[in-house]
């Protein structure tokens, strides 16, 4: 075994260990700035752990060598995570795959709720099966996100190492591929989750509704819970850490020889991501526990349709166009579990911005007059005068009946559930792009106009609103306007006009019969609607 | 002046506006708009020759053939019936309060704006003005359909254009669909149909099929094809009885003709063609089965006629999957018989319901007592709906036999004889219980007025005239735009 090796893990465990605590006071002053408040100096983490290491210990006499071990597993399964990722030097002792180290924080997790069950407390148990609910839904997150930066590095295996060295490689080509950005987001996503940032969890919290993670440690004391809070940091470093060298390969021992530049540059790309999680968190509520799996579904879909941008390989080509219509078919999936008219109106508003770019775009480059029609009536009718609209219609509908549009009409009792529809959503996906792969078109928007209409219909067929169906046809709508772009063929003016007016006046029908269905059935649920159903 | 027969009715659908006030002058200009516009298509079929050289007007906008003369022929006939009939049925119903005056210039200012739609349909020249046409009578009708504001009519009316409206949607990306063969076969994309039928020959199939496929999904969304036809009993019971009487007669007949013209692009390759013609049969034969399964347990008239229009259009579709001069030759027979004889049996539905004050089936006894004539006519026209003599559609059942006979669709005779079976039983059995026998509930006083006996027995006599004689005339049409389907 070769020695310099052994010390270069050792160099680079301890670098991480010792800059833990530092970025968690880094993130704790930025949510106090954000909250007015001067906060804790910067070190202040540093303090607590020295002083949790110097305290006395009280152990429950129920307890059982578990709670002991649990504490120490964790830490350990953290150091020798610690040592594969290549962060100060190229090439580590341990050259190990993303499976193993997944599992090190698996089998961290497990120890973990298994002390928290030995102390035999009520919270203990709470946390943990809270806990092992979010792990079943994380670890195939982070497996989605980053098996598919391997294949998309065109890594030949699973080794941490060569991912991040073939990425860095690649990551010219990479950056500029909407794929790569989806799954970014997939991945960060399985971050805030895995290390249980808002708003999956609370690391601040300490009330029974809402812990999680605490929820588990309540029982501690003394050196273990310094041992497992400054695990807890590492733990979140080296998930930044995972997140800077897949995404941001910045100070990568691959550009720079150096460990000292290696060093700081990796200090810098995690404090950056502390800096905006941290801010994030300031400005999000924690969610409730069951409105979690929306999002992490959300993730697994962004994940699925970066391995289909792959798989059938358009994602190459097509630069803006091809990100902004990937900005198109996000708002419209995120569409179905948006949480107000509000923002679903915003939705739609973003979803028409990003169509008028990709039209603008096309003007520029190739423009004939259908493509600049489209762009003209685009932001006229959709960025404005609808939105406009729907707003007044809502407004009016929502003055008359307090109870209807109370909290959420939109979520509440919606038949099916939005992790169903999401998947629903993900199935579209897939069928638009292997339509197109069978039609033998290569163009990256035709699956992404393909799937916007499946959407839009799958929006009409399944929420339960009134408006929000109306909103449908709007998704579906945006979906039919890229269509042609997609296919690149030219349209006669007059079919232009005539469909514009169609739409146009199919917006106005539904609203005026929206308010129809709300004189005659007292609200816009439209499962009210249910007089003329038969027998089967 | 072809185009003529497009616009006047929007002038009369905006004239009515300032006359909103007087019922009289309402009535009077929707009638007048109706004649008009059926008055000026008749004339020019005689002034220009549709069946040596299709006309074009309004800019190339416009094109008729026999094919589309015949479907404008239909829906401008039946309109002027169908607002004749309405004076009558719309002044009991003011009387009996159930609908307020001030909605009746909207009800004829829209049906003319509806009655314009489906003529620009069967008179543009071009898939894309098609596609708006088809949109554009979902949006026109579906004020039409929830016109009482009740739960019920508001709930049909969300109904049909959700589904009508997304069903228009998938017409529209098969549209596209074709555009993209035609471009990539190094065409010019252009929808006028005259152009895409001449260069579909250089079309790959594939796109061809899957634009069809859209299309014809699309398309028979509105036709009432069954998976696809759950808004239409629920339309067609809940709409006041003529507008009943034109969405049976007159749009599913529009949406059916839609599809039609689409149909020839495939007729270039055996193989396109059998595709086309399998989806003909297979959405065929499950309307045929289901709807006349479903009519035995409706309780409601309106309801069992609709269901009665399933089937009906069912059976067009298995006419036109079949093929063949002589099979399409059936289809677009029944369907001209169709939309003759379905309005008769909604406007005598119409009037017993008015009588009886209901649309139950099992409440309605005794018509033939209470008006003896409009009561046996009542039970002719409704086994004429299913099929059997003296009107057209026993004729063109018979010769959709002998087409499906003569190409060996033998599962097609089968599915024939035995489902129009159930539904001739089925329709016989209600009708007569409805009509004949003695009065258990009284009967309010309402008897129809010498107009809308006029219209009805008018209709009646057209409707015979079809079964008994088959006019020259028209038999020539027919085989005119026969030949414009084969031919092309």
């Amino acid at each position: 075994m070769d020695f310099n090796a052994i010390l270069n893990s050792v160099l680079q465990v301890t670098f991480i260990f010792l800059i833990a605590p530092l970025i968690q006071g880094v993130m704790r002053k930025v949510k106090a700035r954000f909250q007015s408040r001067i906060g804790a100096p910067i070190y202040q983490p540093y303090i607590d752990i020295a002083k949790l290491f110097r305290k006395g210990m009280v152990i429950s006499s129920t307890t059982s060598w578990v709670f002991i071990a649990a504490p120490i597993a964790f830490f350990s399964s953290v150091a020798i995570a610690a040592a594969i990722l290549p962060i100060l030097f190229p090439s580590n002792l341990i050259a190990a795959d993303l499976v193993l180290f997944i599992y090190l924080f698996a089998i961290g997790r497990f120890m973990t709720a298994l002390a928290a069950l030995d102390a035999g407390s009520a919270f203990g148990g709470l946390g943990s099966s809270r806990e092992m609910l979010y792990s079943i839904l994380i670890e195939p997150l982070l497996f989605a996100a980053i098996v598919f930066f391997a294949a998309f590095a065109s890594s030949a295996n699973a080794n941490i190492s060569s991912i991040v060295s073939t990425g860095a490689v690649n990551w010219p080509a990479l950056i500029l591929s909407p794929a790569f950005w989806l799954a970014a987001v997939a991945l960060f996503i399985a971050i805030m989750a895995e290390t249980g940032r808002l708003p999956f969890d609370n690391p601040a919290t300490h009330l029974e509704l809402t812990m999680v993670h605490e929820a588990m440690v309540l029982e501690y004391s003394g050196p273990l819970l310094g041992i497992i809070e400054w695990a807890n940091a590492t733990k979140m470093v080296i998930f930044f850490g995972l997140f800077a060298v897949l995404f941001l390969p910045l100070g990568l021992p691959i550009i720079s020889s150096n460990p000292l530049i290696s060093a700081a540059a990796f200090l810098a790309a995690i404090l950056l991501i502390g800096v905006v999680i941290a801010s994030l968190e300031s400005i999000t509520p924690k969610w409730r526990l069951f409105e979690i799996p929306k999002i992490m579904t959300f993730s697994i879909l962004l994940s699925m349709i970066a391995f289909l941008i792959k798989i059938f390989g358009y994602a190459t080509s097509g630069g803006a166009i091809a990100i902004l219509s990937f900005v198109m078919l996000v708002t419209a999936i995120y569409f179905l579990f948006s949480a107000t008219f509000e923002r679903r109106l915003k939705i739609y508003i973003v979803q028409s911005v990003a169509l008028a770019l990709i039209l603008g775009a096309i003007a520029l480059t190739a423009g004939d007059t259908g493509t600049y029609w489209r762009l003209g009536s685009t932001i006229l009718f959709k960025i404005i005068l609808l939105p406009l609209l729907l707003i007044r219609a809502f407004n009016t509908l929502q003055k008359d009946s307090k109870n209807i549009i109370d909290v959420d009409p939109i979520f509440l009792g919606s038949p099916l559930s939005v992790p169903k529809s999401l998947a629903l959503s993900g199935v579209l996906v897939a069928l638009s792009y292997a339509i197109t792969a069978a039609l033998g078109v290569h163009t990256p928007l035709l699956p992404v106009a393909f799937s916007i209409i499946l959407i839009g219909g799958l929006i009409i067929a399944t929420k339960t609103h009134v408006l929000l169906q109306a909103m449908g046809f709007l998704i579906l709508e945006n979906g039919l306007v890229l269509l042609p772009t997609a296919l690149s063929i030219q349209i006669p003016f007059f079919g232009e006009i005539a469909t514009l007016f169609d739409v146009l006046t199919l917006v106005v029908v539904a609203l005026v019969l929206a308010f129809k269905v709300h004189d005659a059935i007292g609200g816009l649920d439209s499962r009210n609607l249910d007089q003329l159903l038969e027998e089967q | 002046m072809i185009e003529l027969t497009l616009l006047i009715p929007v002038i009369f659908a905006i004239a009515i506006v300032p006359f909103r006030r007087s019922l009289r002058a309402v009535e009077g200009l929707a009638i007048l708009g109706a004649s008009l516009s059926l008055a000026n298509l008749l004339a020019s079929a005689l002034s220009a020759n549709f069946f040596q050289h299709p006309v074009s007007g309004l800019f190339g906008f416009l094109y008729v053939d026999p094919l589309g003369f015949l479907f404008t022929l239909i829906i401008a006939t039946i309109t002027l019936f169908v607002i004749v009939y309405s004076r009558g049925y719309l002044r009991e119903e003011l009387r009996e309060g159930i609908i307020k005056r001030e909605q009746l210039w909207r009800y004829y200012s829209l049906l003319l704006l509806f009655l314009s739609c489906m003529v620009l349909v069967t008179f543009a020249s071009d898939f894309l003005l098609i596609w708006a046409g088809l949109e554009a009578t979902t949006l026109t009708s579906v004020f039409l359909i929830s016109f009482y504001n009740t739960k019920e009519s508001v709930e049909a009316a969300w109904k049909y254009f959700i589904i009508c409206s997304l069903g228009i949607t998938l017409a529209l990306v098969g549209l596209m669909i074709l555009g993209y063969g035609m471009q990539q076969a190094g065409l010019a994309v252009s929808f006028g149909f005259i152009n895409v039928l001449a260069n579909a020959h250089l079309i790959l199939p594939i796109y061809l099929k899957l634009a069809f496929a859209f299309i014809f999904v699309g398309y028979g969304t509105k036709m009432g094809l069954v998976p696809l036809h759950e808004w239409l009993p629920d339309a067609h019971s809940q709409a006041p009885t003529p507008i009943s009487a034109l969405l049976s007669g007159v749009l599913l007949s529009t949406a059916f003709y839609a599809i039609l013209r689409t149909y020839p692009i495939l007729s270039q390759s055996p193989g396109t063609l059998s595709f086309g013609s399998t989806l003909f049969l297979v959405f065929g034969a499950m309307s045929l089965i289901l709807a006349s399964l479903r009519l035995f347990s409706q309780t409601n008239y309106k309801r069992l006629l609709a269901y009665s229009s399933v089937e009906n259009m069912g059976i067009i579709a298995l006419g036109v999957g079949i093929g063949g001069p002589l099979g399409l030759f059936a289809a677009l027979f029944y369907n001209l018989s169709h939309s003759l004889v379905k309005p008769l049996a909604f406007f005598l539905g119409g009037v017993a319901s008015l009588a009886y004050r209901t649309k139950q089936i099992s409440r309605i006894r005794g018509l033939s007592s209470v008006m003896p004539a409009l009561g046996k006519l009542f039970v002719l026209t409704n086994i004429g709906v299913a099929g059997s003599i003296p009107f057209g559609t026993f004729i063109s059942e018979i010769a959709l036999l002998a087409a499906a006979l003569a190409t060996g669709h033998y599962l097609v005779v089968l599915l024939l004889a035995v489902f129009t079976t159930i539904t001739f039983g089925t329709l016989l059995l209600r009708s007569s219980q409805m009509s004949f026998g003695p009065v258990t509930q009284k009967p309010g006083k309402y008897l129809p007025d010498g107009i809308t006996r006029a219209c009805i027995w008018g209709l009646f006599f057209l409707a015979i005239i079809l079964g008994l004689l088959i006019p020259t005339v028209l038999a020539g049409f027919v085989n005119s735009a026969v030949a414009v389907l084969i031919k092309v």
